[in-house]
């Protein structure tokens, strides 16, 4: 089966180690790489082809609906198109897309293996047959599939994030310096994190309980599935420079800071752009092309055409041409 | 060091196995002699378990067995250099535990409580000397979890959580210092992983088994439900009730009605067989 994996490291690339390792086609495209309108293009391309689709972007809301209104645009008709069910519900996302029955949800806490277990929360507007695909896709791969009712966060994020918030609220309220130790002749492990692991036997602390470093992601030793696997596009960059949300942390310190945290930033955040924060600040336009990223101002799209689907073309075109339409230098809106 | 354990109860006994296998000598009282009997009975077979399983070496293991005194009458305790009061949670009884022993027990010897929910400053308050009170929470089973809370009160000295810590590390435990707050820290992480699971439940969709079978396959080695069975229904009650309270009605830690109506029920837990599961 040839499968577009799209989204966030560590996650789709453990993803699709396991998709290849059961001799699936993987077409994988990391959700920073996508500023580039070269990549971009080729994630449009691998979307046209693709027989299932799984997106997992959950930086934000709007971030999302850009990626999953992009692939849903250009996927075949009868491709199932998975959606990680954390910043989104599913129906959430099926209300997206113009094929509504094709969108399932799914939930995975990194770090994950094909032991472990898949959330499996279809959409309202799922119909039979995606979701007979979507469950034999997991299944396939080895993951017990457990269905959950669809609702943002399904079960495990939502519990890992309430111990997360707790162990924060406890640290501020306990008066422990993080990692210090409890007398000055000892050295005890004395904070909040650590104590939960100990006093509740947890594998991980509450704050790395959705954090996976490279080192854990499962892999698969490549010269194994190369033989059977498509081509695969990656990007050299494999790390995002992106906010990213809590079950994707890339680097989190063990210990949480003693002192009073920097503010956050207010918008807009020149320190810290995102794909998501640009896309939020610009409005979702399904018809033209799929523009690497929104600019400050609406230069990719035709003039009168804002907010508007394309009318459907009558001579069959590539999906990304479909999908594209190329402002011509009179249309483009002047600066200032 | 001369360690009294007042309460020969479940909790009791087995912190009193911890302390005797870390070498300290103990005397182990309850106000009833077979309560006393099935502690010590508790703590031989505890022993065994552990050599059997290589977890416990012999030699420390016999050695451990030859340390307990038993004794029915406070005034047994009056030598210790600390006692740990192990009765049940209840402010009353507590307060006039420590009461006693604060008349019974050299002004120099160390008095901890083993309480969870209950303020620690407040017990401390009904004894002479305040200043030598400290809390000391074990997990259950005591005589295995490593991690020991030791709870500083308002006016406990530095050198009563000196050799309290000190104590702890003989035991083989991971003793750290919190400072004396509702549900100190263990407790109050844990009320989350319970709350949002019962809230995941209200929801609809989802039942006990599965949210269980979720967090267990993320690593969690018992799911929030079998966990509240393992403490008990009550003891999750009562100690969201405790923050609740302490935290001036603060909504996340307002205790679910579920955990009041199986109460109501009788449906604690393992201590009776039946909570979120059935035992038989």
């Amino acid at each position: 089966m040839r499968v577009l994996i799209v989204g966030e490291v560590p996650f789709v690339d453990t993803l699709a180690g396991i998709c290849r390792a059961k001799n699936h086609k993987v077409d994988l495209f990391l959700s920073d790489d996508l500023e580039d309108q070269a990549v971009l293009d080729g994630m449009v391309r691998a979307a046209t082809r693709c027989q299932i689709a799984i997106e997992s972007l959950n930086e934000s809301q709007s971030g999302k609906l850009w990626l999953v209104e992009g692939i849903e645009a250009n996927m075949p008709d009868a491709a199932p198109l998975l959606t990680s069910a954390l910043a989104a519900s599913a129906t959430e996302v099926a209300g997206w897309t113009e094929h509504a029955g094709r969108v399932v949800g799914y939930g995975l806490l990194p770090p994950f293996s094909t032991t472990g277990l898949v959330e499996f929360a279809p959409a309202l507007q799922s119909d039979f047959e995606a979701v007979s695909t979507a469950r034999r896709f997991w299944e396939e791969l080895g993951f017990d599939v457990v269905r959950v009712p669809d609702a943002p966060g399904l079960v495990r994020p939502r519990i890992v994030c309430g111990i997360i918030n707790e162990a924060v609220r406890t640290l501020a309220a306990s008066g422990i310096p993080a990692n210090s130790p409890a007398n000055p002749n000892s050295e005890y492990p004395a904070n909040t994190e650590n104590i939960a692991v100990i006093g509740c036997r947890w594998m991980r602390r509450p704050t790395r309980l959705g954090f996976t470093s490279r080192s854990n992601t499962w892999s698969t030793p490549h010269t194994s599935t190369t033989a059977t696997s498509a081509p695969t596009t990656t990007s050299p960059r494999r790390r995002l420079a992106i906010p990213r949300p809590p079950f994707m942390a890339q680097d989190m310190p063990a210990n949480l800071p003693t002192v009073a945290p920097i503010p956050a930033p207010t918008f807009p955040c020149s320190t810290a752009p995102s794909v998501a924060d640009r896309a939020a600040a610009y409005p979702i336009a399904a018809s033209g092309r799929m523009t690497a990223l929104p600019k400050e101002r609406s230069y990719n799209t035709a003039a009168g055409r804002m907010g508007t689907r394309a009318d459907p073309l009558s001579k069959p075109t590539p999906s990304s041409s479909r999908w594209r339409i190329t402002p011509s230098a009179a249309a483009r809106p002047a600066r200032g | 060091m001369q360690v009294a354990i007042v309460g020969a109860g479940t909790m009791g006994s087995d912190i009193a196995q911890a302390v005797a296998l870390g070498g300290d000598a103990i005397i182990l009282h309850d106000i009833h002699e077979h309560t006393l009997r099935q502690a010590l009975g508790r703590v031989s077979r505890g022993i065994d378990r552990g050599v059997a399983l290589s977890k416990i070496d012999p030699v420390d293991g016999r050695r451990a067995k030859r340390v307990f005194t038993l004794t029915t009458e406070l005034a047994g305790c009056a030598g210790a250099d600390l006692v740990i009061e192990a009765v049940p949670d209840n402010l009353e009884v507590k307060q006039s535990v420590l009461r006693a022993l604060d008349d019974t027990v050299r002004p120099d010897a160390i008095l901890a409580t083993s309480t969870n929910i209950l303020s620690l400053t407040a017990l401390a308050a009904a004894t002479r000397l305040p200043e030598r009170v400290i809390g000391l929470h074990f997990f259950k089973p005591a005589a295995i979890m490593r991690l020991v809370e030791v709870v500083r009160g308002d006016l406990t000295r530095p050198d009563v959580i000196e050799r309290a810590v000190e104590l702890a590390q003989r035991m083989h435990k991971t003793p750290i210092v919190v400072k004396d707050a509702p549900g100190l820290i263990v407790n109050r992480v844990a009320q989350a992983y319970f709350g949002e699971a019962l809230g995941l439940l209200d929801e609809g969709g989802l039942d006990v088994p599965t949210v269980d079978r979720l967090m267990e396959a993320a690593g969690f080695p018992m799911g929030p439900f079998r966990l509240m069975d393992f403490v008990g229904v009550d003891s999750a009650f009562d100690v969201a009730q405790t923050l609740y309270e302490a935290t001036y009605h603060t909504a996340p830690y307002r205790p679910h009605p579920r955990l009041r109506r199986m109460i109501d029920a009788g449906l604690t837990g393992h201590k009776n067989g039946r909570g979120f599961y059935s035992d038989g």
